[in-house]
């Protein structure tokens, strides 16, 4: 069934008539990072209040690839079934050149966990979900058609100016989330600037609708037959839609590219003799950027409106639910006076950090698929040929490095007999239980995971009996028999002992709620 | 360790290996590009030390050019 998109009504908000109670958070912009943080704040009880200028969601499929981690976090904000039973569920890649398959990977190969490496779902379908999510928890107020066009920062709070169809007002909270997208306007009226790298190169993003039998693969071409001399992309997404990515060089003008005579030959030599219809064209070029910092007193930047990167990789929308997922406990904890408003410097520190991550990914994807004239593409030619005859050169091959969650550095407390795979500063490996699956007991708040040893029960923390398996003891064992795992309410190792004390544990919580850990 | 087995390794970091390959042909001219290449060919086989792996990189690299795709 095509998805119908729906309008969401405006409600006239009541500082229409009346000033409002100070808010404790507002989040500008109702897409999947916005929505993700209000459903976030919710889960650790936290009021807020959601503004949109907009009372629909994305139009064209936009953010299509929702990596494992992704799918864990929305677990957490209660949609992962549903985004999964509606998403293409896929693992394998598929890397050409020419018509020559070069090469295909396995982003998953591993038994054992939850959710799968990665489902393709539209952006719309992902807010549609979130919104629903969101409508049922009387702590989010989603304000739809409410356009923030000032801000003021005084030092308790933070006070904005909405544009309603009604008129406007003001409402004052004590902070203020952006996840108002690439073009923030928040950004703007702060004045502050990306920094980074602007790439040239166009390229044509086209959503189709068609009957076809595309298994459920990423498959990518360089200088396939069909689009001489340029690169493309293809994936599947639920209703039968097909998401084609085609590099146009930098010389492409967007508007008569997105013209239908130009773009449905394009297609056409790209899908065959199979009917088709065209549900969504844009032309984009991209950016590796980001703000400096992430947090400006008591306004905080996540998602594109602190970084952006390029589509291949799909890093955007899946690390803008990272951020969400670092920052949502961490601002829950200094609200409830848990927690030092100090705290936040560790999301500011541990999410530049990933965005680093992500864009260094991303710039060396780019600069691989379209290399400059000279060196930079004599070495690209030249791989392309190796990898055809040699697999070592495979490897080397960048259509684009999938979004997987970074290890956040600086985190002490290590058993470095354990497995690399559940050392601290990373997400904690997933692994079934006899009556559910482990990460779904982690989160929320700080666990003392036992395993093989009994987790003390400490306060600020809740303890967690985990049953050895064989799942168990390769992830967070390995040559061991037991151990203990501290976990953050993200999910996030933030300590393992082979042997402790309750007074370490106990300082290693307070850490925790001090961004030292 | 075999010409065979070493040839079919990928090692860690491949893209920062490949950034770190790209930049270091910065700032030379095109006779100095082939210059610098045959040096580095040198050096790394120099490195490697084991003929049969160099012998084998030179058999594939020439199939490869002879050949093409």
């Amino acid at each position: 069934m095509r998805f119908r998109t729906r309008s969401y009504p405006f409600a006239p908000p009541e500082g229409l008539r009346r000033p409002e109670p100070r808010k404790h958070v507002i989040i500008i912009g109702a897409g999947p990072v916005g929505l993700a943080a209000a459903l976030e704040l919710s889960n650790h009880g936290i009021e807020c209040v959601v503004l949109d200028d907009n009372n629909t969601v994305a139009v064209g499929s936009r953010a299509i690839c929702w990596s494992k981690r992704s799918l864990e976090i929305l677990d957490r904000l209660g949609i992962g079934d549903k985004a999964v039973a509606k998403g293409v569920v896929w693992k394998v890649g598929r890397t050409f050149h020419g018509d020559t398959e070069l090469f295909n990977f396995d982003l998953l190969p591993e038994k054992g966990h939850k959710r799968p490496a990665f489902i393709n779902l539209q952006q719309y379908y992902v807010e549609e979900f979130l919104i629903e999510a969101a409508s049922t928890r009387p702590d989010i107020d989603l304000r739809f058609q409410n356009r923030l066009f000032d801000a003021v920062h005084h030092d308790e709070y933070v006070e904005v100016a909405v544009e309603t169809p009604d008129g406007t007002y003001r409402l004052e909270t004590e902070y203020l989330i952006a996840c108002d997208g690439a073009g923030s306007t928040l950004r703007g009226l702060l004045g502050l600037e990306f920094a980074g790298e602007l790439f040239e190169e166009r390229f044509l993003i086209a959503d189709i609708e068609m009957e076809a039998d595309f298994p459920s693969e990423r498959r990518f071409w360089f200088e396939p037959t069909f689009h001489s001399g340029q690169s493309a992309l293809l994936h599947k997404q639920p209703d039968n839609i097909y998401r084609i990515d085609l590099q146009l060089g930098w010389d492409a003008d967007p508007e008569v590219e997105c013209r239908k005579e130009n773009v449905e030959p394009r297609i056409r030599r790209v899908v065959g003799s199979r009917e088709f219809r065209i549900d969504w064209v844009s032309v984009y070029t991209f950016q590796c950027r980001r703000l400096s910092r992430f947090v400006h007193g008591r306004v905080i930047f996540a998602g594109d409106s602190a970084h952006v990167v390029s589509p291949f990789g799909a890093r955007g929308g899946n690390s803008g639910l990272q951020d969400i997922d670092n920052l949502g406990w961490k601002l829950a904890a200094i609200l409830d006076r848990r927690a030092p408003p100090g705290l936040l410097d560790s999301y500011d520190r541990e999410r530049t950090f990933g965005a680093d991550r992500n864009i260094a990914h991303s710039t060396r994807t780019t600069k691989f698929m379209t290399p400059a004239d000279g060196i930079e593409r004599t070495f690209r030619d030249q791989l392309l040929k190796l990898a055809r005859h040699a697999p070592f050169a495979r490897a080397w091959i960048n259509s684009g490095r999938l979004s997987t969650p970074c290890v956040y550095p600086g985190i002490r407390d290590d058993a470095p007999d354990l497995p690399i795979s559940a050392r601290p500063g990373s997400v904690a490996p997933d692994a079934p239980q006899r009556q559910s699956w482990l990460l779904d007991q982690f989160g929320g708040m700080v666990v003392i995971a036992g395993i093989g040893i009994d987790p003390p029960a400490l306060p600020g923390s809740r303890p967690l009996h985990v049953e050895i398996n064989a799942f168990v003891r390769q992830r967070y064992l390995g040559q061991g028999r037991k151990a203990v795992y501290l976990v953050r309410p993200d999910q996030v190792i933030a300590g393992r002992w082979l042997r402790t004390s309750d007074d370490e544990l106990r300082s290693a919580i307070k850490e925790v709620y001090e961004g030292k850990r | 360790m075999t010409a065979e087995l070493k040839m079919n390794r990928a090692p860690p970091h491949v893209d920062e290996l490949y950034q770190d390959l790209l930049g270091s042909f910065e700032d030379l001219s095109d006779d100095q590009k082939l210059e610098y290449a045959v040096l580095m060919l040198v050096t790394l086989s120099n490195q490697i030390g084991d003929r049969k792996v160099v012998s084998e990189a030179i058999r594939l690299c020439r199939h490869v050019v002879r050949n093409g795709p």
